[in-house]
Protein backbone atom coordinates (compact mmCIF):
# COMPACT_ATOMS: atom_id res chain seq x y z
CA UNK A 1 0.00 0.00 0.00
CA UNK A 2 1.29 3.39 -0.97
CA UNK A 3 2.22 5.75 1.87
CA UNK A 4 0.32 8.68 0.35
CA UNK A 5 -2.86 6.60 -0.06
CA UNK A 6 -2.61 5.46 3.57
CA UNK A 7 -2.17 9.02 4.81
CA UNK A 8 -5.11 10.27 2.75
CA UNK A 9 -7.41 7.46 3.96
CA UNK A 10 -6.44 8.16 7.58
CA UNK A 11 -7.06 11.89 7.11
CA UNK A 12 -10.44 11.27 5.42
CA UNK A 13 -11.60 9.00 8.25
CA UNK A 14 -10.34 11.50 10.85
CA UNK A 15 -12.11 14.46 9.22
CA UNK A 16 -15.39 12.57 8.77
CA UNK A 17 -15.09 11.35 12.39
CA UNK A 18 -14.48 14.88 13.68
CA UNK A 19 -17.48 16.20 11.74
CA UNK A 20 -19.71 13.34 12.87
CA UNK A 21 -18.65 13.79 16.49
CA UNK A 22 -19.46 17.50 16.26
CA UNK A 23 -22.89 16.64 14.84
CA UNK A 24 -23.58 14.22 17.71
CA UNK A 25 -22.28 16.27 20.60
CA UNK A 26 -23.09 19.92 19.82
CA UNK A 27 -26.29 21.78 20.62
CA UNK A 28 -25.65 25.19 19.07
CA UNK A 29 -27.23 25.30 15.60
CA UNK A 30 -24.39 27.40 14.15
CA UNK A 31 -21.79 24.98 15.49
CA UNK A 32 -23.84 22.14 14.03
CA UNK A 33 -23.56 23.71 10.58
CA UNK A 34 -19.78 23.99 11.07
CA UNK A 35 -19.67 20.27 11.88
CA UNK A 36 -21.69 19.51 8.76
CA UNK A 37 -19.26 21.55 6.66
CA UNK A 38 -16.31 19.57 8.01
CA UNK A 39 -18.12 16.28 7.36
CA UNK A 40 -18.83 17.27 3.76
CA UNK A 41 -15.20 18.33 3.23
CA UNK A 42 -14.10 14.83 4.24
CA UNK A 43 -16.63 13.24 1.92
CA UNK A 44 -15.54 15.47 -0.96
CA UNK A 45 -11.88 14.54 -0.50
CA UNK A 46 -12.98 10.88 -0.43
CA UNK A 47 -14.85 11.28 -3.74
CA UNK A 48 -11.84 12.93 -5.41
CA UNK A 49 -9.49 10.29 -3.96
CA UNK A 50 -11.71 7.49 -5.27
CA UNK A 51 -11.85 9.11 -8.70
CA UNK A 52 -8.08 9.55 -8.72
CA UNK A 53 -7.43 5.95 -7.79
CA UNK A 54 -9.89 4.63 -10.39
CA UNK A 55 -8.53 6.92 -13.11
CA UNK A 56 -11.83 8.84 -13.45
CA UNK A 57 -10.80 12.13 -11.85
CA UNK A 58 -12.93 14.21 -14.27
CA UNK A 59 -16.12 12.34 -13.35
CA UNK A 60 -15.28 12.69 -9.66
CA UNK A 61 -14.68 16.43 -10.12
CA UNK A 62 -18.05 16.97 -11.75
CA UNK A 63 -19.73 15.00 -8.94
CA UNK A 64 -17.89 17.03 -6.32
CA UNK A 65 -19.24 20.24 -7.91
CA UNK A 66 -22.74 18.99 -7.08
CA UNK A 67 -21.61 18.26 -3.51
CA UNK A 68 -20.30 21.83 -3.12
CA UNK A 69 -23.53 23.36 -4.47
CA UNK A 70 -25.79 21.22 -2.27
CA UNK A 71 -23.57 21.79 0.78
CA UNK A 72 -23.61 25.55 0.31
CA UNK A 73 -27.41 25.58 0.02
CA UNK A 74 -27.75 23.46 3.17
CA UNK A 75 -25.36 25.79 5.02
CA UNK A 76 -27.26 28.89 3.93
CA UNK A 77 -30.60 27.41 4.99
CA UNK A 78 -29.07 26.33 8.33
CA UNK A 79 -27.71 29.80 9.01
CA UNK A 80 -31.05 31.39 8.11
CA UNK A 81 -32.80 28.93 10.43
CA UNK A 82 -30.42 29.82 13.25
CA UNK A 83 -31.22 33.50 12.78
CA UNK A 84 -34.95 32.74 12.87
CA UNK A 85 -34.52 30.46 15.89
CA UNK A 86 -32.69 33.19 17.78
CA UNK A 87 -35.33 35.70 16.72
CA UNK A 88 -38.31 33.58 17.78
CA UNK A 89 -37.00 31.75 20.87
CA UNK A 90 -34.08 33.89 22.07
CA UNK A 91 -31.59 31.01 21.95
CA UNK A 92 -29.64 28.98 19.38
CA UNK A 93 -30.23 25.69 21.20
CA UNK A 94 -31.46 22.95 18.88
CA UNK A 95 -33.70 21.67 21.70
CA UNK A 96 -35.85 24.74 21.20
CA UNK A 97 -36.25 24.19 17.45
CA UNK A 98 -39.65 22.57 18.02
CA UNK A 99 -40.89 25.89 19.38
CA UNK A 100 -40.65 27.38 15.89
CA UNK A 101 -44.00 25.85 14.91
CA UNK A 102 -46.98 28.08 15.45
CA UNK B 1 5.85 14.20 -2.31
CA UNK B 2 4.72 12.22 0.79
CA UNK B 3 6.10 15.05 2.94
CA UNK B 4 3.93 17.61 1.15
CA UNK B 5 0.86 15.41 1.46
CA UNK B 6 1.59 14.73 5.12
CA UNK B 7 2.00 18.40 5.91
CA UNK B 8 -1.21 19.40 4.12
CA UNK B 9 -3.22 16.58 5.71
CA UNK B 10 -1.85 17.28 9.21
CA UNK B 11 -2.78 20.97 9.00
CA UNK B 12 -6.18 20.04 7.54
CA UNK B 13 -7.04 17.61 10.35
CA UNK B 14 -5.72 20.06 12.96
CA UNK B 15 -7.83 22.91 11.54
CA UNK B 16 -10.94 20.72 11.41
CA UNK B 17 -10.39 19.63 15.02
CA UNK B 18 -9.85 23.20 16.20
CA UNK B 19 -12.97 24.35 14.33
CA UNK B 20 -15.12 21.99 16.38
CA UNK B 21 -13.38 22.38 19.75
CA UNK B 22 -12.35 26.04 20.00
CA UNK B 23 -14.44 28.42 22.11
CA UNK B 24 -16.25 31.19 20.31
CA UNK B 25 -18.20 30.82 17.08
CA UNK B 26 -16.13 33.41 15.22
CA UNK B 27 -12.94 31.48 15.97
CA UNK B 28 -14.66 28.30 14.77
CA UNK B 29 -15.65 29.99 11.51
CA UNK B 30 -12.05 31.16 10.95
CA UNK B 31 -10.63 27.69 11.64
CA UNK B 32 -13.22 26.31 9.22
CA UNK B 33 -11.97 28.75 6.59
CA UNK B 34 -8.45 27.48 7.25
CA UNK B 35 -9.62 23.89 6.81
CA UNK B 36 -11.29 24.91 3.56
CA UNK B 37 -8.03 26.46 2.30
CA UNK B 38 -6.11 23.29 3.11
CA UNK B 39 -8.82 21.21 1.39
CA UNK B 40 -8.46 23.26 -1.77
CA UNK B 41 -4.65 22.88 -1.71
CA UNK B 42 -5.09 19.12 -1.27
CA UNK B 43 -7.56 18.95 -4.16
CA UNK B 44 -5.10 20.87 -6.36
CA UNK B 45 -2.29 18.48 -5.47
CA UNK B 46 -4.56 15.48 -6.12
CA UNK B 47 -5.23 16.64 -9.68
CA UNK B 48 -8.51 18.56 -9.45
CA UNK B 49 -7.53 22.23 -9.98
CA UNK B 50 -10.97 23.40 -11.14
CA UNK B 51 -12.63 22.02 -8.05
CA UNK B 52 -9.89 23.53 -5.87
CA UNK B 53 -10.69 27.02 -7.19
CA UNK B 54 -14.43 26.55 -6.53
CA UNK B 55 -13.76 25.16 -3.05
CA UNK B 56 -11.49 28.10 -2.22
CA UNK B 57 -13.92 30.73 -3.46
CA UNK B 58 -17.09 29.13 -2.07
CA UNK B 59 -15.79 27.28 1.01
CA UNK B 60 -13.27 29.77 2.28
CA UNK B 61 -14.89 32.90 0.85
CA UNK B 62 -18.66 32.82 0.59
CA UNK B 63 -19.40 30.45 3.47
CA UNK B 64 -17.07 32.34 5.85
CA UNK B 65 -18.71 35.65 4.97
CA UNK B 66 -22.14 34.08 5.55
CA UNK B 67 -20.98 32.66 8.89
CA UNK B 68 -19.63 36.03 10.06
CA UNK B 69 -22.91 37.67 8.98
CA UNK B 70 -24.98 35.07 10.85
CA UNK B 71 -22.78 35.20 13.98
CA UNK B 72 -23.00 39.00 14.06
CA UNK B 73 -26.81 38.71 13.96
CA UNK B 74 -27.22 35.75 16.32
CA UNK B 75 -24.34 36.35 18.73
CA UNK B 76 -22.26 33.89 20.68
CA UNK B 77 -23.88 32.09 23.58
CA UNK B 78 -23.09 29.28 26.00
CA UNK B 79 -25.75 26.55 25.91
CA UNK B 80 -26.28 24.49 29.04
CA UNK B 81 -28.96 22.01 27.99
CA UNK B 82 -28.39 18.25 28.01
CA UNK B 83 -26.51 16.43 25.26
CA UNK B 84 -28.39 13.73 23.33
CA UNK B 85 -25.54 11.23 23.57
CA UNK B 86 -22.92 11.02 26.37
CA UNK B 87 -19.46 12.23 25.36
CA UNK B 88 -17.69 8.90 26.01
CA UNK B 89 -20.28 7.01 23.96
CA UNK B 90 -19.93 9.44 21.06
CA UNK B 91 -16.13 9.16 21.06
CA UNK B 92 -16.26 5.34 21.21
CA UNK B 93 -18.83 5.17 18.38
CA UNK B 94 -16.70 7.45 16.17
CA UNK B 95 -13.42 5.65 16.91
CA UNK B 96 -14.93 2.21 16.37
CA UNK B 97 -16.78 3.02 13.14
CA UNK B 98 -14.25 5.20 11.35
CA UNK B 99 -11.20 3.49 12.83
CA UNK B 100 -12.41 0.12 11.55
CA UNK B 101 -13.26 1.72 8.20
CA UNK B 102 -9.75 3.18 7.93
CA UNK B 103 -8.12 -0.15 8.80
CA UNK B 104 -10.24 -1.98 6.19
CA UNK B 105 -9.45 0.58 3.51
CA UNK B 106 -5.73 0.56 4.29
CA UNK B 107 -5.57 -3.24 4.24
CA UNK B 108 -7.17 -3.27 0.78
CA UNK B 109 -4.78 -3.16 -2.14
CA UNK B 110 -5.75 0.10 -3.80
CA UNK B 111 -3.91 1.05 -6.99
CA UNK B 112 -1.50 3.99 -7.05
CA UNK B 113 -2.87 7.47 -7.59
CA UNK B 114 -2.87 8.49 -11.23
CA UNK B 115 -2.34 11.81 -12.89
CA UNK B 116 -3.59 10.88 -16.35
CA UNK B 117 -6.81 12.46 -17.59
CA UNK B 118 -9.37 9.96 -18.81
CA UNK B 119 -11.75 12.48 -20.40
CA UNK B 120 -11.90 16.20 -21.00
CA UNK B 121 -13.58 17.83 -18.02
CA UNK B 122 -15.55 20.51 -19.87
CA UNK B 123 -17.03 17.93 -22.27
CA UNK B 124 -18.10 15.81 -19.32
CA UNK B 125 -19.46 18.68 -17.25
CA UNK B 126 -21.22 20.85 -19.85
CA UNK B 127 -22.31 18.22 -22.40
CA UNK B 128 -22.63 14.82 -20.74
CA UNK B 129 -24.05 16.16 -17.48
CA UNK B 130 -25.96 19.12 -18.92
CA UNK B 131 -29.21 18.31 -17.12
CA UNK B 132 -27.38 18.01 -13.81
CA UNK B 133 -25.82 21.44 -14.29
CA UNK B 134 -29.24 22.98 -15.05
CA UNK B 135 -30.66 21.30 -11.94
CA UNK B 136 -27.75 22.66 -9.88
CA UNK B 137 -28.56 26.15 -11.11
CA UNK B 138 -32.21 25.68 -10.15
CA UNK B 139 -31.12 24.38 -6.74
CA UNK B 140 -28.91 27.42 -6.21
CA UNK B 141 -31.72 29.84 -7.13
CA UNK B 142 -34.19 28.03 -4.85
CA UNK B 143 -31.63 28.22 -2.04
CA UNK B 144 -31.23 31.96 -2.49
CA UNK B 145 -35.02 32.42 -2.51
CA UNK B 146 -35.24 30.22 0.60
CA UNK B 147 -32.76 32.29 2.55
CA UNK B 148 -34.47 35.51 1.46
CA UNK B 149 -37.82 34.20 2.72
CA UNK B 150 -36.33 32.94 5.98
CA UNK B 151 -34.15 35.92 6.76
CA UNK B 152 -36.35 38.78 5.55
CA UNK B 153 -38.54 39.33 8.67
CA UNK B 154 -35.67 39.55 11.15
CA UNK B 155 -33.57 41.77 8.87
CA UNK B 156 -36.41 44.21 8.27
CA UNK B 157 -37.11 44.22 12.01
CA UNK B 158 -33.46 44.94 12.77
CA UNK B 159 -33.40 47.78 10.20
CA UNK B 160 -36.62 49.28 11.59
CA UNK B 161 -35.31 48.94 15.13
CA UNK B 162 -32.13 50.73 14.15
CA UNK B 163 -34.06 53.53 12.48
CA UNK B 164 -36.42 54.05 15.41
CA UNK B 165 -33.45 54.53 17.75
Amino acid sequence: MNLINTMIILAICSIIGIGFYCLIITRNLLKLVIGLQILVKGVMIAVIFAGNVQGKIEMAQSMAYTIIVADTIVTVIGLAMSIQLRDKTGTSDIHSISKLKR
Amino acid sequence: MPLIYGLILAVLVFSAHKATRVKGLLNSALWLAGASCMTSILLYVMGAPGLAVIELSVGAGLVTVLFVFAISMVGDELINSDVFVPRWLAISIIVMSFGILAVFLILQRLPEMQTTRSEIFSQLFWVDRELDVILQGALFISGVLGILLLIAPSVTKAIRGGKSK
